[in-house]
């Protein structure tokens, strides 16, 4: 799915691995070169520290046509700093000469991978130095996995604010989310346990005195192919949340606005500083506080409750379907009030694969400034086929007022269970499949609680 | 911490600064060291070039100026101490151990 055909001279793969899997990259080029392509350039995704927006996925290669061949590759990572002193036989020249007069030619490099090749098996390998190697491995491995986990952290964090039961359970944004992230979770554990339970053999080895073992491109290839398919979906959902939430919540502008501040601010670091520190300071610094803006306006504005705002009486900025007084299923005129007040209704659904809700709030004012409260109703619906979602529903709902709502059989509601709070006159209603919490200034008498049972029970 | 690192030399780290006891650029040291151990010793370029950056980082090596574009080292007084200390070590080890390995 990721694989991108370019022309026939060309093609370009993608393929995931960690650190210490670096040399099944070198048994994958050394296949691929036998079938007649030859590694030409090497690309990771995104810039490196925040090189993934979950974990890091990998790179792309882009393989150029040549006549099979047997070739054998160095594939290693090295922490050669890019340009230093400013002098033109910089540290990056310094490195490929020594490789270079040891027999290997660069071929190209990206991050800290450098990769170099050779058509003799004899070629003296360019790191002879186990310890070294582990130890290099070791840090960035650390660091990278480090980093992707904060980026995971900071990913969810917009789901953990805020969010109420039923906002969750309603949304299909919201469930199918956590989902996502609980999978990209185990994976970057996973990741983490692999790099660890391998270093640890191979400090062992390097103890002992043998070789390490290092992954074979057969391991990696299985791993590949659960990689592919997590950042497929994950990439499709982003493609969902944009389209639905985004775009049709208006959000698009203010979101587009900074992600393009966010990927202006990092290439004028990028270009600022020469540092890597200063340069991964400046970079990390911008992603949080974007994604942290992102974040409140997301979350300021209904995205992650998938609820469809509807208001009666301004037009909401960030609605995008309104409903009329007269449209939702009760309002404050069907208990007889005074015809010629000014009304504000506002009213939420919102729907999901487990269950869905109806909240509607219902003011009526007897001045025109809407300052001087008449009358309310507000009321809520809450439907699922599962009975633990109600249960869960109906807990949260009775501790979220603890003690103000009580038991109550003396009443007209024909629900199997009934909570009153006498303070708020309000009910808790507990249907078959579905909860009912209504409040409001209005007389709870035979008809009125009828008409609002009749009403409120279709929906 | 960059001296605790280097608490004991490895072989090729011995060799390396061994053939610096002669000022002379990255590339050379690897034939160097591998005629000085008699072709038994071969450091790779990626190692090497790692070393030099430590050896420097903790001032066992120096940089000098050189005509061209090659950057050519030398060992330090620093980096003699402990060339000595690691051949005192390894003359130890020999002498200590030269009666017993007799015997076999």
């Amino acid at each position: 799915m990721l694989d991108i055909m370019r022309n026939k001279n060309k093609i370009k793969r993608f393929m995931s691995f960690q650190l210490h899997e670096l040399e099944a990259v070198k048994e994958y080029l050394e296949e691929m070169s036998l079938k007649g392509w030859m590694i030409e350039k090497i690309k990771f995704i995104g810039n490196g520290y925040n090189s993934n927006f979950i974990f890091r996925s990998g790179a792309y290669f882009t393989f150029k046509k040549i006549k099979p061949q047997k070739l054998y590759f160095s594939v290693d990572s090295y922490g050669i700093p890019a340009n230093s002193f400013g002098s033109p036989y910089n540290s990056l020249n310094e490195f490929i000469d020594y490789c270079t007069n040891a027999g290997w030619k660069y071929i190209c490099h990206d991050q800290l991978i450098y990769i170099f090749c050779s058509s003799s098996p004899n070629t003296i390998p360019i790191q002879t130095d186990d310890n070294i190697k582990l130890e290099f491995t070791k840090k960035s491995e650390i660091k990278f996995n480090l980093i992707n986990f904060i980026f995971l952290l900071l990913t969810c964090s917009p789901f953990l604010f805020n969010v109420s039961f039923s906002d969750y359970i309603t949304s299909n944004t919201l469930i199918l989310s956590s989902i996502l992230i609980t999978i990209a979770t185990f994976f970057c554990i996973y990741n983490i346990l692999n790099f660890g339970i391998w270093y640890k053999k191979a400090k062992k080895s390097l103890e002992i005195g043998s070789n390490i073992k290092y992954k074979t491109y057969k391991s990696v290839k299985t791993k590949n192919i659960s990689t592919k398919i997590l950042t497929s979906l994950i990439l499709l959902f982003i493609a969902y949340m944009f389209v639905y939430e985004v775009l049709f919540k208006r959000l698009f502008i203010p979101c587009f606005i900074i992600f393009l501040l966010t990927l202006i601010t990092i290439y004028i670091c990028s270009k600022l500083f020469i540092s890597k520190k200063e340069k991964f300071i400046s970079i990390a610094t911008t992603s949080i506080c974007s994604i942290f803006i992102i974040g409140i306006i997301i979350s300021n504005s209904n995205f992650i409750n998938n609820h469809e705002i509807i208001s009666g009486r301004t037009p909401n900025s960030l609605s995008f379907r309104f409903l009329r007084h007269d449209e939702v299923p009760i309002n404050v005129d069907d208990f007889g009030i005074n015809q010629y007040t000014y009304k504000d209704t506002q009213a939420n659904y919102s729907k999901s694969i487990a269950a869905e809700i109806l909240e509607c709030n219902d003011k009526s004012f007897s001045d025109i400034k809407c300052e001087v409260q008449d009358h309310y109703i507000t009321y809520s619906v809450f439907h699922s086929k599962y009975q633990w979602v109600l249960d869960h529903y109906l807990s949260d709902k009775l501790s979220d007022n603890t003690g103000e709502f009580s038991k109550t059989y003396d009443t007209f509601w024909s629900a199997d269970e009934v909570y009153y709070n006498e303070k708020e006159n309000a009910y808790i209603m507990v249907y078959n499949d579905s909860i009912v919490l209504f409040s409001g200034d209005i007389n709870y008498n035979k008809n009125n609680i009828r008409f609002i049972e009749s009403q409120l029970l279709q929906i | 911490m960059a001296r605790k690192k280097f608490k004991t030399l490895t072989e090729q780290m011995y060799y390396i600064l061994l053939s610096l006891t002669e000022p002379c650029c990255g590339i050379d040291i690897m034939n160097k060291v591998l005629s000085l151990s008699n072709q038994r010793i071969q450091v790779g370029p990626g190692t090497l070039y790692t070393l030099l950056g430590n050896f420097q980082e903790s001032g066992f090596i120096q940089e000098i100026p050189a005509l061209g574009r090659k950057r050519n080292y030398t060992i330090t007084d620093l980096g003699k101490k402990a060339l000595k200390t690691e051949y005192a070590r390894l003359l130890s080890m020999v002498n200590d151990s030269e009666k017993h390995i007799e015997k076999l």
